[in-house]
């Protein structure tokens, strides 16, 4: 069975991103900035300081540790807040790159609960979840993604689990893929997501699902497929002006030729009956001496990870994850020259990122992907799911984040999802967004109401514009503007002076709720 | 429920705010201001424009059925000769295409064979990007043809409907004009499961009302989802299928609608691609075959003459297959143009005879520059005379495949 026309078929730029293109996505942020508060970003010039945001809602000064949380993880709240505070910066970042150091026992107890989460090769997923019954081993993955993005400790671990498998993309458009991209997960992005990218890259170039995905399984001497190699060096490593011609791509699939998979259980082997061992020169780099030539491909490999032009190509998609969609050239730069002196190690390039000062160039202008939407508004509310009971309600994301334009491991073609502003904001996306945060306010939603009742609870016997800033606080940890408040006003009908009953609170919440997770401050990190 | 909340008519739902507070990339970002040089087109009909991702393969499509060295270099996967559907002497459709072999014979679909970007990059995401700019390398400006096209004829009157995406994201080959993403009828819209959305409507609008650019993306949304709410829309799970569906549904609802742009996905075919009766381009092929005489049929029966379609891809596949029957990046591809105002029944460009020597790198080499192809349909479809604009670097020359 084809999957594929059942998903979005959205389109990427990732190679438009070099350069001029990503120029015009950095103008259109600034421009959305001017267009929206002309005063305040004539103001934040004078003052030197970048600002939170420049919509309508809230308005506040940069915080160094907002503004941490906000990037490395999937949303700050009050209490991780509170945590960064209490630990300070150094010891946040040290624990967040180091997540063994994190007790994550209670999100992985609601992951054990999927079946097909708890499995560990790819035989038993293939084995487990046969035919068009891969579907659900393919949404157990994605609610078990989503659960760890809104509730694990270890939110860096997730966000680069989430960079590694956008990067080295393999979609579930069919059954086979839908069956064993948990493994590809598991072996590739989350052993390797904070570790070295020589690693992850050998981990990808041997995984059964990458294998099977861009054909390398089928290349053999004499009879190559190029598909995996090109993408290797365009997508993978170097990049599209990385330095390589048609002939190293070929002599790129030739020096991957047998690297090829058993397809029945999902397992690696090295077929060197059919590996091409005749010479190669890719980019320069020629075949070691000796007849171990499956180590010859993993030497092939650790030489690209640590190209150079690997090493800024890979910061640079990194930095535009976590910085802007137009990383300035110094921080990639240092991101880069952290990559080459620690033998590609990614907390240490993420280390460089976050303490070059450019990483807080563009805070509060990164327009929030699909995803990250959905995430920072569970975050904001507080809500804990029960990975089972609440299954409905996690459908319910999986349908809308697809409308968007945004299955997780379902974008369609090897380049993965994007990352900026410009292939993110559509008129369909934004009115999903919309839909989907006022559902999740409503009693109506599966399971009922996502709204925080502690918070309702607190807002007893204080006047509007208490209760007003306590939301906004609590969900965007700012207070509202004069603009936000008047339209909280004109919505619930209460001058800022006012005291509302319990029962009045209780009917505006869902309005005021909406207005604060759904405005447009709220589509930006 | 149906009523909007504006009151806007469904018939002319201008574009909110106009020109001032246009989306990402208005003209005045493109270097092209559209105040200053408001020129409102006279479009002629309303343009559809097909692509199919992946690098579509040309000689799976359009045959060159009395070519021994298509034969020899296809073993395994070239159509035989007796099963092509001819449309001359030297080339054929694929056994698949009857439906559009049926739209060639009548007159309404004009083949391009040889179609493609000078620039002949091998990458999916360099080559898709510079066909939707228009351009043979990356323009200064970023836009896509269309955008610039929109931006440059932009005026206070524009519908919001002017430019419309198929997709939950918006087209490349949109971008420099605020164009709405619909991705189906169904699948559009502020309702949302619980209706909280919709009860709020008024608070959205609010929320959205500044002159940023989320808040025109967001006016707009709020807009148009209010105007096409009463559509009924496909509801069928096939994505895809919906959309070609929704697309004569929404342009015989008169929104002002000038160009559409819908993805199909699927060509990237290193793998074995089959036979001519069975494998993976043979289905592939065969579904394409049904969304575009479907929809040509169901714009015919609602009476849309003024509607043309243009079928495109990011570049063929080499002549060669390759090592598992499947087939490599290469260069030159067909592209369709079927629909209102086209000279069709007839074939533009050609495949040269695909030996070593006229197939460098190869590839089927490019006869017909992809500019001069859209050119004419911007100029014949839309009514845009400064092509100078849309396709930047390039001066098309009208390649007859229209009236």
């Amino acid at each position: 069975m084809d999957l594929h026309d059942l998903v979005e078929h959205p389109r990427t730029e990732e190679t438009a991103g070099e350069g001029a293109a990503a120029a015009v996505a950095h103008e259109s942020l600034e421009r959305r900035r001017l267009l929206s508060s002309p005063l305040k970003a004539v103001l934040a010039a004078a003052a030197g300081a970048a600002l939170v945001s420049a919509c309508d809602i809230t308005d506040a000064p940069y915080s160094r540790n907002k503004h941490l949380l906000r990037r490395l993880t999937y949303g700050a709240t009050p209490a991780s807040l509170a945590d960064l505070e209490a630990k300070g910066e150094a010891a946040w970042l040290a624990e967040q790159l180091d997540p063994d150091s994190i007790d994550t026992s209670a999100i992985d107890a609601k992951v054990a609960q999927y079946e097909a989460m708890n499995t560990t090769t790819a035989a038993e997923l293939l084995t487990a979840f046969p035919g068009d019954t891969s579907a659900i081993a393919k949404l157990q993955l994605q609610a078990a993604t989503a659960l760890r993005a809104f509730e694990s400790p270890a939110q860096l671990f997730e966000r680069m689990a989430e960079f590694w498998a956008d990067h080295f993309n393999v979609p579930t458009n069919t059954t086979y893929l839908a069956a064993i991209r948990i493994h590809d997960d598991r072996i590739v992005a989350r052993t390797h997501a904070l570790g070295r990218f020589k690693d992850l890259v050998v981990a990808s170039a041997q995984s059964p699902a990458m294998l099977e995905y861009l054909d390398n399984r089928l290349s053999r001497v004499g009879s190559i497929n190029e598909n995996y190699g090109r993408e290797l060096l365009e997508l993978h490593a170097v990049g599209v002006d990385g330095g390589y011609d048609e002939t190293d791509v070929v002599d790129t699939a030739r020096i991957l030729t047998g690297w090829t998979s058993d397809r029945s259980n999902g397992t690696y082997f090295f077929d060197q009956a059919n590996h091409d061992t005749g010479s190669v020169n890719i980019m320069g780099w020629t075949r070691p001496a000796g007849t171990d030539y499956e180590q010859h491909g993993i030497a092939f490999l650790h030489w690209l990870a640590m190209r150079p032009a690997t090493a800024s190509f890979v910061s640079r998609k990194i930095a535009r994850r976590f910085v802007s969609d137009d990383p300035p050239a110094a921080v990639v730069d240092a991101m880069a020259a952290a990559w080459l002196a620690n033998d590609s190690n990614i907390a240490s390039v993420l280390t460089a990122m976050v303490a070059h000062p450019a990483f807080a160039d563009d805070a509060g202008g990164k327009f929030c992907r699909p995803g990250d939407f959905l995430s920072k508004t569970m975050r904001s509310l507080q809500a804990e799911l029960d990975p089972i009971a609440d299954a409905l309600r996690l459908l319910e994301f999986a349908i809308a984040t697809n409308g968007m334009g945004f299955s997780s491991f379902s974008w369609p073609s090897p380049d993965g999802p994007p990352d900026d502003a410009e292939a993110w904001l559509s008129t369909a996306g934004l009115l999903l967004r919309l839909s989907l945060t006022a559902d999740m306010l409503s009693p109506a939603f599966p399971n009922g109401s996502l709204i925080p009742t502690p918070l309702v609870a607190s807002l007893t016997g204080k006047t509007a514009a208490e209760i007003f800033d306590d939301a906004a606080q609590a969900f965007l940890l700012e207070s509202p503007t004069a603009a936000g408040l008047a339209v909280l006003s004109g919505r619930t009908g209460w001058s800022l002076d006012h005291t509302p009953t319990a029962a009045e609170i209780d009917t505006a919440f869902p309005a005021i709720a909406l207005c604060l997770l759904a405005s447009p401050d709220a589509m930006y990190r | 429920m149906t009523t909007t909340a504006t009151g806007t008519s469904r018939r002319t739902v201008l574009k909110a705010g106009a020109l001032g507070a246009s989306a990402i990339g208005a003209g005045s970002l493109a270097g092209v201001s559209p105040l200053a040089s408001a020129m409102p087109n006279q479009p002629q009909g309303r343009l559809v424009v097909v692509y199919l991702r992946g690098g579509q393969d040309h000689l799976s499509t359009v045959i060159p059925y009395t070519d021994g060295n298509y034969y020899d270099r296809r073993p395994d996967i070239a159509i035989p000769d007796d099963r092509v559907l001819p449309l001359d002497s030297a080339l054929g459709l694929h056994p698949v295409m009857t439906g559009l072999h049926s739209l060639y014979q009548a007159g309404r679909l004009a083949v391009v064979a040889g179609a493609g970007n000078p620039a002949g990059d091998r990458s999916h995401f360099a080559a898709q990007d510079l066909s939707e700019f228009g351009t043979a390398s990356i323009p200064a400006d970023q836009r896509g043809w269309i955008g610039r096209l929109m931006a440059s004829t932009a005026s206070a009157d524009d519908s919001l409907f002017r430019a419309v995406s198929a997709s939950a994201l918006t087209s490349v080959s949109l971008r420099g004009y605020d164009a709405l993403a619909v991705p189906t009828i169904n699948q559009f819209g502020l309702s949302g499961t619980t209706g909280l959305a919709l009860e709020n409507e008024g608070l959205l609008r609010a929320m959205y009302a500044g002159a940023g650019t989320l808040e025109s993306v967001g006016t707009s949304a709020l807009d148009a989802s209010a105007a096409i709410s009463n559509l009924s829309g496909d509801t069928g799970t096939n994505v895809t299928a919906a959309r070609f569906a929704d697309i004569p549904e929404i342009l015989e609802a008169d929104l002002g609608v000038e160009a559409i742009t819908i993805d199909v996905g699927g060509w990237d075919t290193h793998n074995p691609m089959g036979t001519w009766d069975q494998g993976v381009m043979r289905a592939q092929l065969a579904r394409l075959n049904f969304y575009l005489s479907g929809m040509q049929a169901d714009l015919d029966a609602r009476g849309l003459d003024d509607v043309t379609t243009v079928v495109m891809t990011e570049f063929g596949r080499r002549v060669d297959q390759n090592g598992t029957q499947g087939t490599e990046h290469g260069w030159g591809s067909v592209m369709l143009v079927f629909g209102g105002g086209v000279n069709g029944g007839n074939v533009v460009g050609g495949v040269p005879s695909l030996s070593s020597a006229n197939t460098p790198r190869g590839d089927v080499p490019v006869a017909v520059d992809f500019r001069d192809v859209l050119g004419e349909l911007a100029t014949s479809v839309l009514g845009v005379t400064d092509l100078t604009t849309v396709f930047p670097g390039h001066s098309p020359t009208p390649v007859g495949v229209m009236n």
